[in-house]
């Protein structure tokens, strides 16, 4: 691990997406620093942003979705040499700016230097090839990228009318290599598939939803890459074969010294894996910092929300305290100019009508949190009054329960 | 969601229990079709329920938790008999639900609710919320239209929502409003038991916390009995009484949710209580003793006990002297076997000797591979026998050679659940006598095969309707 700084520094990463209802702002003024050799979580509901940073960072946004803003600056002094002649203004010293290269060029390092896996492993894998052979592609792929960056077609990607005929021809062509064949079963066999070399003649339907989440590991590894970005590598698993997921990657960082960036809505996940963590609401990251700091002596209320609807496995019952209301709307002319938590926060003041910058937190380094809350202590005289956000809605349910007439309040005003 | 304190648990609301279940069964059929039966190799079972029993009592939350594919929302489906069983009764207030007919089972499906677990596929798109709400009360003829009307206000209320909404369509809602719809759609007829499949799920954690403590609202309210599906053992902790937690299509533990959690006597409840990840500072540092492997198919399921092919604690033959973890290396190597996962011709080509001469480099192979140490006397000799039995290309030879020497009593008498507060289905904990006496069989069988040195007589009759072990695989 050196220490010449984060291997990733985003700056006010901004996506847009343009719909035909408007403008969504999925993604609103993202700063992160990952270090080199560490797991950074970024945790937050459905719909925060947080999947939408991931696929930034990798230039994979489809359209309606595009990068607006900010800047990505990725260290790697073997790329920042290569790019230098042709982008220079993209460079600056070790660091490259991700987002001032080509696409071209930005292709070439999926694979060799970012790396994904995604939620759901049944549809990230094309039924119809065998895993072996999907995997010793991204191999082949990853190979030719890293001596020829300016050639990174696969070869399957040529697949036409000419190729289905020949197929019939002679059906034992292969596209990849006897080599890479023998590369991805090592790859089966470091992510733990028991006997790789039958597993690897297999197609996607005959693994488990387990084992095919090892398979795309296997396949996010072939190229070696620096960072692995892991998009809800479990939500779609089982408990008991989450925790081998886990372990699985748990082992992989400790052997390769790899970055991960592990997005996902489940805390505890975070708290099993990650050593630093950004909390995102609405499309920012309202808190962050060492998962201790963060998890321990959470300064946003959104953070002390999220974590107080956990229901706890140690410590029994006792009401949960739900967080008000639903997550805002992304559209740009829904999104007031405030602090995009207020209208749900238990403790809106005043102040909060203000947008709130990124603020440090006394007693630790690196963490800080978008909210008044990290300067100054809660104040009862300028907190807004209840239904301050209500709007015009009108809300004359009879509820059964005080409890029950603040959630019908925010979820009122949320559908209106 | 009462806070379901141990006493009163045992004394007062054991009278009769509001749902009375007994060996419910209910298999699906593959393969099945008339072409099947005329040309094929006959159906085949898939045991998605396999004889569970259990009661529910009055005013209580029992949970019910598996992991995906063990047949949980199945048991529920067939409770409310949404699905009809291939196999025993569920009693609804004393009445067996499936004789129940015409008039007296309409009175029953107004008794007994439902509400799914994903909100936006299980409420009609084309319908307003008010209409989604009086349908029920429509099907069973409550009401003038007016008064369903003011019922359905009323319910809107009641979880949490404004009555002014009745006329919007359900794409107007967030999730977490859409499951509330769900359950005034489920409270609409009075029920008085609600299966809650997963209700939760598909929310995000702060709008499942709303939706738990609504839940919990109107259970006090209503004085309802709720069976909860979860495979969120966080979720079931937090509201339930008393938890039942399934494997394959059994109950493997059932019992009290304080005890349960606390003390989890099953090694498959362990293991899943292991397996989730906490939300504190210290989870990292955490001793964790997951397990290995994936949950058997349905199609197929291990003979005996279903969980052994996992278990961490799988009870070794007597007289046998191999430490745990080195018979656990065994027991995977025999189900790579039985499951037709070892392929001696794949293992052959990758050695590179087109003859096949030599079985040396073959047998050390597979031994560095699956064995992280190398046995001793007989048991060094057995497993050697076994890999160059493999080599010759009989793996039914291999599997009978392991088979002989380390048949687990786990994998011949099927364990079942006592009668009392906290049983589990496990060999090493209370069972009924006559699996005492399967155990006692087997065991005076299996020492006098070592004796004779023949197999057969080893099986026990409480194995016999499992069937398939070895040679019932693919």
């Amino acid at each position: 691990m050196t220490r010449n700084g984060p291997i990733l520094r985003v700056e006010g990463l901004e996506t847009r997406f343009f719909t035909e209802e408007g403008q969504v702002n999925a993604v609103h003024g993202v700063d992160m620093e990952i270090d080199d050799g560490e797991v950074f979580g970024v945790v937050g509901e459905s719909g925060s942003g947080k999947s939408v940073t991931a696929l930034s960072l990798l230039g994979l946004l489809e359209s309606p979705g595009r990068v607006t803003g900010g800047e990505i600056w990725y260290r790697s002094a073997e790329l920042a040499d290569s790019v230098a002649e042709e982008t220079p203004t993209a460079v600056d010293g070790d660091y490259v700016n991700l987002l001032g290269l080509p696409d071209r060029v930005r292709r070439t390092l999926r694979g060799t230097h970012f790396s994904m896996i995604f939620q759901d492993p049944m549809s990230s894998f094309n039924p119809s090839l065998t895993v072996g052979e999907q995997i010793a592609e991204a191999v082949e792929a990853q190979q030719r990228a890293r001596s020829n960056p300016r050639s990174v077609a696969s070869r399957t990607q040529g697949y036409g009318l000419s190729q289905y005929l020949m197929s019939f021809v002679s059906s034992s062509r292969k596209y990849v290599s006897e080599e890479s064949r023998d590369r991805a079963v090592e790859l089966l066999e470091m992510v733990g598939i028991p006997d790789p070399v039958l597993r690897a003649e297999e197609y996607p339907h005959e693994y488990s939803g387990g084992m095919l989440q090892r398979a795309m590991v296997a396949q996010a590894l072939a190229g070696e890459p620096n960072v692995l970005i892991a998009d809800e590598p479990t939500t779609a698993l089982d408990v008991t074969i989450q925790a081998q997921v886990l372990d699985l990657l748990d082992e992989i960082q400790a052997e390769t010294g790899m970055t991960i960036l592990i997005i996902t809505h489940n805390l505890g996940v975070v708290a099993r894996m990650c050593d630093r963590v950004g909390v995102m609401y609405a499309g920012e990251i309202v808190e962050r910092g060492a998962l201790a700091d963060v998890f321990d002596s959470p300064v946003h209320p959104y953070t002390q929300g999220l974590l107080g609807s956990v229901p706890d496995l140690g410590g029994s019952s006792g009401r949960l305290q739900p967080i008000a209301g639903n997550v805002p709307s992304l559209l740009d002319h829904e999104m007031p100019d405030r602090c995009y938590f207020a209208d749900r926060c238990p403790k809106a003041m005043e102040a909060c009508l203000r947008k709130p910058p990124e603020l440090p937190v006394d007693g630790a380094a690196g963490h800080t949190a978008k909210c008044y809350l990290a300067e100054e202590p809660f104040d009862e005289s300028t907190a807004l009054p209840d239904g301050y956000f209500e709007g015009g809605s009108t809300d004359a349910a009879d509820p059964a329960d005080a409890s029950g007439a603040a959630e019908v309040a925010s979820d009122g005003g949320e559908s209106e | 969601m009462t806070d379901g304190s141990d006493t009163t648990d045992d004394a007062s609301t054991d009278a009769e229990p509001l749902v009375r279940v007994r060996n419910l069964e209910k298999y699906f059929w593959e393969n099945d079709s008339l072409f099947d039966r005329l040309f094929g190799e006959g159906k085949t079972a898939v045991k998605a329920v396999d004889g569970i029993s259990f009661d529910i009592r009055r005013g209580e939350t029992l949970g019910l938790v598996g992991e995906s594919g063990c047949g949980k929302s199945t048991t529920g489906e067939t409770m409310l008999r949404l699905q009809e069983p291939t196999g025993g009764r569920v009693e609804f207030e004393g009445e067996n639900i499936y004789d129940l007919d015409g008039a007296d089972l309409q009175a029953f499906r107004r008794e007994a609710q439902v509400v799914f677990q994903d909100p936006f596929s299980s409420l009609d798109p084309r319908m307003t919320v008010g209409d989604i709400i009086t349908q029920p009360l429509e099907i069973h003829g409550v009401g003038t239209a007016a008064e369903r009307e003011e019922r359905a206000r009323e319910l809107l209320g009641h979880v949490g929502l404004s009555a002014d909404q009745l006329d919007r369509y359900p794409h107007e809602f967030s999730g977490g409003q859409r499951q509330r719809v769900g359950i005034a759609r489920a409270l609409a007829l009075e029920p008085e038991f609600i299966v809650l499949d997963e209700p939760t799920s598909a929310l995000d954690v702060s709008v499942q916390a709303q939706v738990l403590n609504l839940l919990d609202d109107l259970q006090e309210e209503f004085d309802l009995t709720y069976l909860l599906i979860s495979h969120d053992l966080s979720v079931i902790n937090h509201v339930c009484d008393r938890v039942a937690v399934m494997y394959l299509g059994e109950l493997v533990e059932v019992g009290p949710a304080a005890d349960l959690f606390a003390e989890p006597k099953h090694p498959y409840t362990e293991a899943l209580l292991e397996s989730v990840p906490r939300a504190s500072t210290d989870e990292r540092d955490r001793e964790r003793q997951t397990i290995s492997g994936d949950v058997p198919s349905p199609r197929n399921p291990p003979s005996g006990c279903s969980f052994r092919t996992r278990c961490p604690v799988v009870i070794r033959p007597p007289g046998l002297d191999v430490p745990r973890s080195a018979y656990r290396e065994i027991v995977q190597y025999r189900t790579l076997l039985e499951n037709g996962r070892l392929d001696p011709e794949s293992r052959w080509e990758q050695l590179d000797d087109p003859d096949r001469t030599n079985t040396r480099a073959f047998v050390d192979g597979l031994y560095d591979e699956l064995f992280t140490e190398r046995f001793d006397g007989d048991d060094d000799a057995v497993v050697t026998e076994s890999f160059e039995a493999l080599a010759d290309g009989d793996v039914e030879e291999a599997i009978e050679l392991l088979r002989s020497r380390y048949e687990s009593v786990c994998e011949v008498v099927n364990p079942e659940l006592v009668d009392e507060p906290h049983p589990s289905a496990c060999l090493r904990d209370d069972q009924p006598g006559s699996v005492r006496t399967a155990v006692d069989e087997w065991e005076g069988a299996s020492t006098a095969v070592d004796a004779t040195g023949s197999t057969g007589g080893a099986d026990v009759d409480v194995a016999a309707p499992d069937g398939g072990t070895a040679d019932a695989d693919r």
